[in-house]
């Protein structure tokens, strides 16, 4: 009994923190079903250079879904950059998949002269913002034409340092006994990788993905740069151009934005957590 | 959660998002206009002008003939053609024969009384001869009777007078060297008592003349005050400032003139003063304020100073004298003479003066002079002048007017009294021309009297120291004395009698003169009778000449009859009888157009020319003029030539003419183009842009100006407009600038 009282105690402030952390998605929810009225009259102090302070309701007074129903009726702009976005991320995900978990195999399992260096090189590289790299890879890209496509923003973000970095910690925790037993039973090099390696790395893999997938999804920066054309842009552009007079589609569209991370997140929230645990159990 | 079900609902997601977006582009469609498109042409405009009109004559002519003559037979029609010389209608002859005789009878009375007037007028002329002569002549007697009767009344006061010196004389011769001394005293005192009667005698009659001449000076001002009132002003307004200075001056100096006459009754003096004044005369200032200030002050005295004036002119002529006369004696001959002399210079200066005031003066003022020159002016011819002076205008108007002068007068430009004074007003009118003599009238009533009171006083002394003279005498003497002292005393009554019948004459009779003088007013009846038979004969000319054509009235030219004014039967009125199209001129085709065309077409232009019915055609014809409505404003004339026998006259023909403009680089069809809210014109261009959406294409509104344009195309000036522009000529749906559109294969 007291024990449930402790409990109880410790959990009221973990509530409270997780209510007022999750306050904006509330926000975002109700947002979605208010009349465009309602949002600007909320808004307005804000926004819309009104007087007095913005607040914001639990529920909306007048609840309704035109502004849904407008997003995905009247509006085919939000799908061109729905698809972009998806065909970006989804770029990036194969892409890191495809060169990033060899890599990352590669530097947890060979030796090599200049392995240090190269690790040291993807530290660095992963420490560096993109604001510090965007020139140079803007000069590369224009160098290889590839500005105004979708490749200037898919390439660099594929050849990503972190996902490999992340990978390569869990590459590093499969234990040498398990690659040896199968070098004994006469597996190759790409056998144990395919056989092995991948397989008990999994969890580092999917983790990296997911981490991937929101970083892409959400990315602004670089579409922002090298994307000039505004059919080619994705989603993450399509929120900055939405001014109060267009609140309501906006707060559908981060609606219908949200819900591809989540159901990503959702799906791969096992393997996250395997792989948190894992690189927590090897230490 | 299941793996599995999660996949699912992501696929599902997914699944949806797609269905979406299809149909969220297929609603975005609908909403797009698709437009035809066309790239500007190069083009000419081409302006048609359709148009119809109709065939006129090119000259109409008017058939008149003489009014109030019966029609009896009418040998035409409207829309017959008819040669020169055929016969058009025919008119009553009989009637016209009447009309004929009636004329001349008419003309026979014309003629009679045209001499009937002429030799009225004739006559008329002779009795106004007859009675000026009458009046001067009755003038001349009178006046001469009356100075014939004054000399013989101062021939027997002098033999009077001589005898009693005479008498005194014997008197004293027998009363020996004692009474010598003492005898010549009294001779010498008698004498001077003789003369100081003489002297106080003849002041009494000039104050009497003086009254006369003054009772109808006020008559006469009376008389001019009622005229000036009646006719009103006009000829004062009229008059200019120089003449009006002029008189003002003659004013001045008349007044300044009477003034000392007043105090000095010689006329000697009086000439000096004048002259001395009108040496001073172009001094004086002319300004029209002081001027009336003169006049209004000065008035009441300057008519009696032109009176005597021209009393001192009648003497130097000669005529019966009786101011003069009194003023300096009969005796002194040569001092008169010299006196008539100085006068005359008076005179002549004075007369300037009233010339000039009396540039406007016409008929009396002339007269006088006329009269002054035959010697038949006197006193009454004085005032006569005065007449004329206050007659005529401004400042002798003045004059006569007195105080009432005062209002209409004295500026030029006061309005004018142009109402009907009433009966009411002339006796106001009156009393106050009276009243402003009244004192003056006073004055000389007064003078008489006191005139008469010394001459009796004078008459008593005289008396008295007779008597003494007497006492002193023997008495034998006495009664001869006493009997030469009552002749002497009758003599000079009888005298004086006679100066004052002298004077009465002379006013009474130069007023007859005045009177026979008025013109006659003017009188044309004569020459207007003559010019009404004048008339009658034109009159009667133009019937014989209808007559002489027997009443038929023929075509003079070619021509097409269009009205027929008159009818069988009835009587001919001023219209005309019937109009006709002169062939010979030819036809036109007129027709009315809009401003708009106006400025497609002009003088020379071919234009082709089709009948009502599209049988008939003409080509190339030159248009003849253009012209603008005269009353109605943006319609305009075309006239074109048409060559004979083509089309009939009153046909409706209706008229093409295109112009073709030069070729223009941006030609765009009518319907690409429109009109904003502020009525510019502009057109609306396809162009692609770049949107989320990919490439799509929006119409952009370019605002232009046009050049030309027609039914079909208009001109655009260049270079708002590039060539490879699309431009918008047709759309399914309404656009406007920003609007999404898809262009049609």
């Amino acid at each position: 009994m007291r024990k449930k009282f402790v409990r109880g105690i410790v959990y009221l402030p973990l509530i409270l923190l997780a209510g007022i952390i999750c306050f904006p998605v509330l926000f975002a929810a109700t947002g979605v079903f208010m009349q465009q009225w309602e949002l600007e009259d909320y808004l307005g102090p804000v926004l819309g250079g009104a007087e007095g302070v913005a607040n914001w309701p639990l529920l909306p007074h007048a609840p309704t879904l035109q502004s849904l129903v407008e997003l995905l009726m009247d509006s085919p702009q939000f799908f061109v950059m729905f698809w972009n976005s998806l065909k970006i991320s989804l770029c990036i995900l194969a892409g890191q998949t495809v060169f990033g978990v060899p890599a990352a195999w590669g530097l947890a399992r060979f030796e090599f002269p200049g392995k240090q260096a190269v690790l040291l090189l993807y530290i660095m590289l992963m420490l560096m913002p993109f604001q510090v790299l965007m020139l140079p890879q803007y000069l590369v890209l224009d160098r290889f034409r590839l500005l105004d496509t979708h490749a200037a923003v898919i390439l660099p973000a594929v050849f990503s340092t972190f996902p490999v970095f992340i990978m390569y910690r869990f590459f590093c925790g499969i234990p040498e006994a398990i690659l040896e037993a199968a070098r004994i039973d006469g597996a190759g090099h790409l056998q144990v990788f395919l056989r092995i390696g991948i397989p008990l790395g999994a969890a580092g893999i999917v983790s990296s993905g997911i981490l991937g997938f929101l970083e892409s999804w959400n990315m602004i920066e670089q579409p922002m740069t090298f994307l000039k054309t505004k059919s080619l842009w994705p989603l993450s552009l399509f929120l900055p151009e939405i001014g109060l007079e267009e609140a309501g589609m906006g707060f559908a569209a981060a609606f219908l934005m949200l819900v591809p991370a989540l159901l990503l997140f959702l799906s791969g929230q096992e393997y996250l957590e395997q792989g948190i645990a894992a690189a927590a159990l090897k230490e | 959660m299941k793996n599995g079900k999660l996949v699912r609902i992501t696929a599902m997601f997914f699944a949806l998002m797609l269905c979406f977006t299809i149909l969220s582009r297929a609603a975005d469609q609908l909403s797009v206009a698709v437009v035809q498109t066309e790239r500007p042409q190069n083009r000419m405009i081409e302006h048609a002008v359709r148009t119809s009109g109709k065939i006129e004559q090119n000259q109409e002519l008017a058939v008149t003939t003489l009014s109030d003559q019966r029609v009896t037979a009418i040998y035409v029609r409207e829309g017959q053609r008819v040669a020169k010389g055929d016969l058009l209608f025919e008119i009553d002859t009989t009637l016209l024969e009447e009309q004929i005789l009636n004329q001349q009878q008419e003309m026979e009375k014309q003629e009679l009384q045209v001499k009937d007037s002429k030799s009225q007028k004739e006559v008329n002329a002779q009795q106004k001869a007859n009675s000026q002569a009458q009046a001067a002549e009755q003038y001349s007697l009178s006046t001469r009777q009356a100075g014939v009767q004054l000399a013989r009344a101062k021939q027997q006061l002098n033999d009077a007078k001589m005898k009693l010196k005479e008498f005194r004389e014997s008197m004293d011769a027998g009363k020996a060297g004692t009474s010598n001394g003492i005898g010549t005293v009294d001779s010498d005192v008698e004498a001077a008592l003789l003369q100081a009667l003489e002297d106080k005698t003849n002041e009494y009659v000039a104050a009497q003349g003086e009254l006369r001449t003054l009772e109808w000076e006020i008559e006469n001002a009376v008389y001019t005050a009622r005229q000036n009132a009646m006719a009103g002003v006009t000829a004062a307004l009229t008059m200019e400032d120089k003449i009006y200075t002029g008189s003002a001056d003659a004013n001045l100096v008349a007044e300044e003139r009477i003034f000392t006459g007043s105090a000095e009754p010689e006329v000697v003096s009086n000439a000096d003063n004048v002259a001395a004044i009108a040496d001073a005369e172009p001094e004086v200032v002319p300004d029209a304020d002081n001027i009336a200030t003169i006049a209004d002050v000065e008035e009441p005295e300057i008519v009696p100073d032109i009176a005597e004036e021209d009393g001192v002119l009648a003497d130097n002529i000669g005529a019966a004298d009786f101011n003069l006369d009194f003023d300096l004696n009969m005796e002194i001959e040569d001092v008169m003479n010299s006196d008539a002399e100085t006068d005359r210079g008076i005179v002549s200066e004075t007369d300037d003066g009233i010339d000039n005031t009396n540039i406007g003066n016409t008929n009396i003022g002339n007269m006088n002079t006329g009269n002054t020159n035959t010697g038949n002016t006197n006193t009454g011819n004085t005032n006569t002048g005065n007449t004329n002076t206050g007659n005529t205008n401004t400042g002798n108007m003045s004059i006569g007017n007195m105080d009432t002068g005062a209002q209409i007068v004295p500026d030029g430009s006061e309005q004018p009294v142009s109402q009907e004074p009433t009966p009411e007003e002339l006796a106001q009118l009156e009393q106050t021309v009276r009243e402003s003599y009244s004192q003056k009238l006073q004055a000389a009533q007064k003078k008489v009297s006191d005139a008469e009171a010394a001459k009796e006083a004078a008459e008593a002394a005289l008396m008295q120291y007779q008597q003494e003279q007497l006492a002193v005498a023997d008495s034998a003497n006495v009664q001869n004395a006493q009997q030469l002292v009552a002749d002497l005393k009758t003599a000079q009554q009888a005298y004086e009698d006679a100066a004052i019948a002298a004077n009465e004459a002379a006013v009474t009779s130069s007023r007859a003169v005045a009177i026979a003088n008025v013109p006659d007013a003017s009188n044309s009846s004569d020459r207007m009778s003559e010019i009404s038979y004048e008339q009658m004969e034109l009159t009667l000319e133009k019937l014989e000449r209808l007559e002489k054509a027997k009443g038929k009235i023929c075509a003079e030219t070619d021509g097409l009859i269009t009205k027929i004014n008159i009818m069988t039967g009835e009587k001919t009125s001023d219209t005309t009888a019937l109009l006709m199209a002169d062939l010979a001129k030819g036809y036109r085709f007129t027709a009315d157009i809009t401003k708009e065309q106006q400025k497609y077409i002009g003088t020379n232009d071919p234009v082709k020319l089709t009948s009502g019915d599209g049988k008939q055609k003409l080509e190339d014809l030159p248009v003849e003029s253009v012209a603008e409505d005269e009353s109605d404003e943006g319609i305009y004339h075309v006239t074109v030539q048409i060559p004979e026998d083509t089309f009939e006259i009153g046909a409706n023909v209706t008229m093409d003419f295109s112009k073709k403009s030069e070729t223009y680089a941006v030609t765009v069809p009518l319907s690409a183009l429109h009109l904003d809210e502020k009525q510019q014109p502009y057109v609306l261009v396809a162009e692609e842009y770049e949107s989320i959406m990919g490439t799509e294409q929006r119409a952009r509104k370019v605002s232009v100006t046009v050049l030309e344009q027609n039914e079909s195309y208009a001109a655009l000036a260049d270079g708002v407009i590039g060539s490879e522009a699309e431009i918008i000529v047709q759309s399914d749906k309404a656009i406007d600038n920003g609007s999404r559109v898809r262009v049609a294969a």
